[in-house]
């Protein structure tokens, strides 16, 4: 009788660690259905490089929102990824453990803030700073960059923290024992030894910058241009699709479809590249 | 006589409220192979912990008692431990090559300490690996990650890291421990050709290895010294009943 519960709850786990790449499979099938159509028939490279959007006319280029997204998934991980490793470092290495039992519960709990609690932070405090201070409307790269680094701290600090702390405390032991000090052992044996682990929370990083869309549609002002500064407003991709599809009809439905394409190839070179660098460190 | 040069005087050291080493005093000889021997949980190991300050990374340890390298006590405030740990070096039962190449390992420290130059480093490596004995074993393949080497050629690549900050002492804690009997005669070998150049500190679990290499010979017991002497006369006509209840294999 035991025997014979084991072997359901064993199937159905196993069903379920294939459902969900079954699930995974059905939304790039439904999003490819709808969109390569498109893209067959609008042609590829007008698409990815045509820098006007008005569906109006039935002009479909997405470059500057691949742009947009671009650039604040970058200016996210320049403010982030300083912040959240050396803040690992400061925790793992630097902090006692008093300090340690306060501080990371806090970030934790920055991770369970809900996205559209940052953006209504970002427009009532960071874009009007913004604003009197660099001019423009505030709405802007930069500060969708600080907000979304923001956002993406939690990620880089757990991941970074756990790899730091994997490593073997001999190494450290071994390295102060050759007269280093705790911040030379850092340097050049504990950032290189946990790498591919930092690199691996930096790549979910990026992975969340890149997909977040409630924050974003808040704080980037949305226009549709190829921006030239830090402070312009820029639309992303993801707000692309999230702005318009509630309306969009026919031939300017299945252009978002096909911009959703675009967002996916992008998020799947990303991941390839991440696991590709991990792996060749790990060897 | 040889010149001191290390001075252990009314030595105590506690973690927390538990006392580990009791009022120890002894002398180290300038180009002695000392060897401490003594069951486990002696504070042999704390012993040398002490000489190179890395219980100073010990929460809740304390020092009392004086410790003097060259005549100069290395617990003044004034004493800069990164270069106190630079002349003292240490090799660990458990090799720790760090992960990087076999060139790197030993570029590491010359690098802390500001040579950058890499004919430079490399002449070091070279020196260093051939006085540790590992040279030929290793010179084809300097950039192969050191995790790669056996148990034993990673003991002899700690040595030879140890060396390239050119200390003084070297202390070693039961470095053959974990290593096969060929390993061990190579290591040893090595440890009477650097007499020459250090002095040395050695903890053996292994009385014979204790009388094979060492010039001195300590014995502690439960954080106290009990007896130090010529390594011969010690194993041959022990002073203290302990003693000789240790080394004839009377104790647990
Ligand atoms: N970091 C530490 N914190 C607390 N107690 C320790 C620590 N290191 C060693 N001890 C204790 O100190 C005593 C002596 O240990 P050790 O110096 O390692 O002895 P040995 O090397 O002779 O085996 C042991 O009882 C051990 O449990
Ligand atoms: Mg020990």
């Amino acid at each position: 009788m035991n025997k014979f519960i084991e072997t359901i709850i064993e199937k159905s786990i196993i069903l379920i660690a294939f459902s969900t790449v079954a699930v995974l499979f059905l939304i790039a099938f439904f999003i490819f259905k709808e969109g390569i159509p498109f893209l067959a028939q609008y042609g590829l490279p007008g698409f990815l490089t045509g820098s006007t959007w008005l569906p109006g006319e039935d002009k479909f280029g997405i470059l500057p929102m691949i742009i947009g997204s671009i650039y604040v998934t970058l200016g996210a991980l320049i403010v982030g990824v300083p912040l959240g490793v050396g803040s690992a470092i400061f925790l793992v290495e630097f902090a006692n453990k008093r300090i340690r039992n306060i501080i990371k519960p806090a970030i934790e709990l920055l991770a369970g803030i809900p996205s559209v609690v940052y953006g209504f932070i970002g427009i009532m405090v960071l874009a009007p700073w913004v604003r009197i201070n660099f001019g423009g409307s505030g709405l802007s790269i930069l500060t969708a960059s600080i907000v979304l680094g923001i956002m993406i701290l939690p990620t880089i600090i757990s991941i970074t923290m756990d790899s730091l702390t994997a490593l073997p405390s001999v190494y450290k032991e071994g390295s102060i024992a050759l007269g280093a000090t705790t911040w030379q052992t850092v340097i050049m044996v504990l950032l290189p030894g946990a790498k591919s682990g930092i690199l691996a929370g930096i790549i979910l990083g990026m992975g969340r910058a890149i997909g977040e869309t409630m924050a974003v549609i808040m704080i980037t002002g949305n226009a549709i241009r190829i921006p030239t500064s830090l402070y312009d407003s820029v639309r992303t991709m993801t707000s692309n699709i999230a702005l318009e599809m509630g309306y969009a009809l026919g031939i300017h439905r299945s252009a978002l479809f096909a911009n959703a394409v675009v967002l996916f190839g992008f998020i799947m070179i990303l991941n390839t590249i991440a696991i590709l660098i991990i792996n060749k460190r790990s060897k | 006589m040889l010149k001191v040069k290390i001075k252990v005087d009314n030595l105590n050291v506690y973690y927390g409220n538990k006392q580990v080493i009791k009022d120890v005093n002894m002398n180290v000889s300038d180009h002695e192979i000392l060897s401490i021997i003594g069951p486990s949980k002696s504070g042999k190991s704390t012993l040398l912990h002490v000489i190179n300050r890395l219980i100073d990374n010990v929460p809740g340890a304390k020092v009392t008692g004086q410790v003097c390298i060259d005549g100069k006590n290395i617990y003044l405030d004034s004493v800069n431990v990164n270069d106190l740990r630079k002349k003292v070096g240490i090799i660990f039962a458990t090799p720790v090559p760090l992960p990087m190449s076999i060139f790197n390992n030993l570029a590491y420290g010359p690098r802390l300490h500001g040579i950058t130059n890499r004919e430079k480093l490399l002449d070091i490596a070279e020196n260093c690996l051939r006085a540790s004995s590992l040279w030929d074993e290793v010179k084809s393949r300097l950039d192969m990650s050191a995790l790669r080497l056996s148990g034993g050629q990673q003991q002899r690549l700690c040595l030879a890291r140890a060396l390239t900050v050119e200390p003084e002492i070297i202390l070693f804690d039961e470095p053959c421990s974990g290593l096969d009997p060929i390993s061990t005669s190579k290591v040893e070998s090595t440890m009477r050709e650097l007499k020459k150049n250090y002095t040395l500190i050695l903890i053996t679990n292994n009385t014979k290895q204790a009388a094979r290499v060492s010039d001195r010979t300590a014995f502690f017991l439960f954080g106290e010294l009990i007896e130090i002497g010529e390594t011969k006369r010690l194993f041959t006509a022990p002073k203290d009943k302990r003693t000789k209840d240790y080394i004839t294999g009377k104790f647990g």
